[in-house]
């Protein structure tokens, strides 16, 4: 108990790609293993941790998944997961690719896979056309080449336009 | 002014962008991968029409889950065939197949086969709703010599092992509606090292006298409806088991369950009605062995064990009745082992009318307690009684009128119960009594209505340690 609450003065802090920094408490970091294993690895709390590759918007939303997870006991499993279904919903497809590149890059596997689950369930059961538009693919095959591998693998297609 | 106006337009347009870039795109493979694989292979092998960068992509997913097609059954085992034979990946995952099986047992072995070149680390196969008895798939051999498995869950087939075993990476093994024969289980399971997540739903062992479990890293245990001889035993021994499930199981003869001081989370439950009761008192021991419980935060227990343990006579001076019939041991609620229960769930199953014994003196008997009991409910939270008065309509069989009143002193014995729970928990935050919903003899809204105001009167009148304790009854 005592060493959870010497944790929980620890903050350190975040930089994102933009310059702007955030201040968080380490117990909430450690929902991220990247962080965790910076940590580990004898980097001093008190240095700025930048993260070049997340921008400020994105950033405030993995912390604010983070201190929900850290901050939750494990009995409330079930105020979790309406928080989970609640945090990505109504979210563009801009910020959702963020997020799940970011959840990617700082290895938090519990948002990682909210956020993965989320982009899938969006590709399933769509039509290919479909697909292309929300995640604006551009289709570089001539008509020609697109029957074609379309006649490749029509076993799959049963039942799509 | 004008320069934060040129600032927003720039963001603005930034965001369009952002808005038409290809995301998928940008993604790293890995990253593309852990997407998809939470697709069937159907949608994989679809995207290879999206771009020319897509067209071979499925070729190397590394997580395969199909799932019966919507199209004609037929066409279904040749679909899976084709996937896995074009699949050029160098490492399988995972290999997720729900398949109903008739007849195609050489096909299903060259899957299993084709996952086995493939390293396979979670194989999840499942033959079927549609299998009866005499079509089951018999699974091949092959499978237990699979060294890189880390889980393996079957369902529906029939194993017969004849293969030495090599699964030292499992980690998990779940069986569900899967028959045993020949000894195999109690071969299987020695092999299997370190296992960590043991769970047998509804399977059948035939010609096996005993289920030994003794796996040393198992930390979760369920076992469920499984079938044995009736003069079959279960001897498990785990010691650092944190949660253990015992559902429908008690027509044994010997129960030996060891060495439980880890326990977390218990849960001892029957799903069945009423009918079992006679079965359990005959023979069943396994209530001796919630001594086991000591640090159990979390516990079900469900009235059929609470009455055998009423019946084995070590015990017999803690009786008490709920809804006439359950006869609660305190020995096994509330034992002086188990000081740090938590949360409390009671779900009131329903008695056939024999067996009710409506025995006054074990009503008045919660009454009576009071201070030596406190010290065992120290730590309890949370109470959740569900299908209270449940057994009210056996009341109706043996009572020519219904009146409110006589429907109260029915339920006294409850009532005395939830009142000794109320005075003595100390720590209590929630107190949530549920109804039985299917009260059918109680046609009238107004009678039911008065019914359940005298009651809730009556609960928040009581004497309460904890004066926090939120109390819910409906």
């Amino acid at each position: 108990m005592a060493s959870s609450i010497e944790n929980n003065n620890e903050k350190l802090t975040l930089k994102s790609s933009d310059g702007e920094e955030f201040l968080v408490e380490k117990h909430v970091a450690l929902q991220s293993t990247l962080l965790q294993n910076m940590l580990d690895s004898d980097c001093s709390s008190a240095d700025v941790i930048p993260l070049p590759k997340i921008d400020a918007r994105t950033l405030a939303l993995v912390l604010g998944y983070c201190k929900k997870h850290a901050d939750a006991s494990s009995s409330k499993q079930g105020e979790l997961n309406s928080f989970d279904s609640e945090f990505l919903k109504d979210m563009d497809m801009g910020a959702l690719f963020n997020l799940v590149l970011a959840a990617n890059f700082m290895e938090i596997k519990g948002l990682l896979d909210i956020a993965a689950q989320k982009i899938a369930d969006t590709i399933k059961d769509k039509p290919h056309q479909e697909v292309r538009e929300i995640f604006h693919v551009e289709n570089d095959y001539t008509p020609e080449e697109e029957a074609a591998v379309r006649e490749e693998n029509r076993w799959a297609f049963e039942g799509f336009p | 002014m004008e320069g934060t106006k040129t600032k927003q337009k720039k963001m603005k347009d930034d965001q369009k962008v952002a808005e038409k870039r290809d995301c998928l795109a940008e993604l790293p493979e890995p990253l593309l991968h852990h997407i998809i694989s939470y697709l069937t292979m159907k949608d994989v092998i679809r995207t290879s029409v999206l771009a020319k960068r897509w067209r071979y992509t499925w070729l190397y997913a590394p997580c395969l889950t199909f799932w019966p097609l919507e199209t004609t059954r037929p066409k279904e085992a040749p679909f899976i065939t084709r996937s896995l034979l074009l699949h050029k990946g160098p490492k399988v995952q995972k290999l997720n197949i729900t398949f109903d099986f008739s007849t195609e047992a050489l096909l299903v072995d060259s899957w299993i086969h084709f996952a086995l070149t493939r390293n396979v680390n979670q194989l999840y196969l499942d033959f079927g709703r549609c299998g009866t008895y005499r079509c089951k798939y018999r699974i091949d051999d092959i499978i237990f010599s699979c060294s890189s498995l880390t889980v393996l869950a079957l369902k529906s087939c029939i194993i017969i092992l004849a293969v030495k075993n090599k699964l030292s990476s499992l980690k998990t093994l779940s069986f569900e509606e899967v028959e045993f024969h020949g000894g195999a289980i109690n071969d299987l399971l020695p092999s299997c090292s370190n296992l960590e997540h043991l769970s047998f739903t509804h399977c059948y062992l035939a010609d096996i006298p005993d289920l030994v479990i003794m796996n040393a890293g198992v930390k979760t245990l369920k076992i469920e409806g499984v079938s044995f001889f009736a003069s079959s035993a279960l001897e498990i021994y785990v010691p650092f088991i944190i949660s253990f499930e015992l559902i429908e199981l008690l027509h044994l003869t010997s129960y030996v369950i060891k060495r439980m001081e880890s326990l977390r989370s218990a849960s001892v439950v029957c799903r069945k009605s009423g009918a079992c009761l006679e079965r359990v008192c005959a023979s069943s021991n396994i209530l001796e062995n919630l001594e086991a419980l000591f640090h159990v935060k979390d516990l079900r227990v469900c009235s059929c064990y609470l009455q055998v343990r009423a019946c084995s006579p070590p015990n017999l001076f803690v009786l008490a009745k709920f809804n006439f019939v359950l006869r609660l041991s305190v020995h096994s609620l509330f034992p002086s082992h188990s000081p740090n229960v938590e949360s409390l769930i009671i779900s009131i199953e329903e008695i056939a009318n024999e067996e009710i014994n409506d025995n006054v003196e074990d009503g008045e008997y919660w009454k009576l307690q009071g201070p030596y009991f406190s010290n065992h409910l120290c730590n309890l939270k949370m109470v959740k009684v569900y299908n209270f008065m449940k057994n009210l309509n056996v009341l109706k069989s043996k009572q020519a009128t219904t009146a409110t009143e006589v429907l109260l002193e029915g339920l006294q014995n409850d009532m005395n119960f939830l009142r000794f729970l109320l005075k003595n928990s100390k720590a209590l935050v929630r107190f949530f009594i549920t109804t039985c919903k299917n009260v059918e003899f109680i046609k009238s809204e107004g009678k039911k209505f008065r019914l359940l105001f005298e009651l809730s009167q009556e609960l928040l009148a009581f004497p309460r340690a904890s004066q926090d304790a939120e109390i819910s009854f409906s």
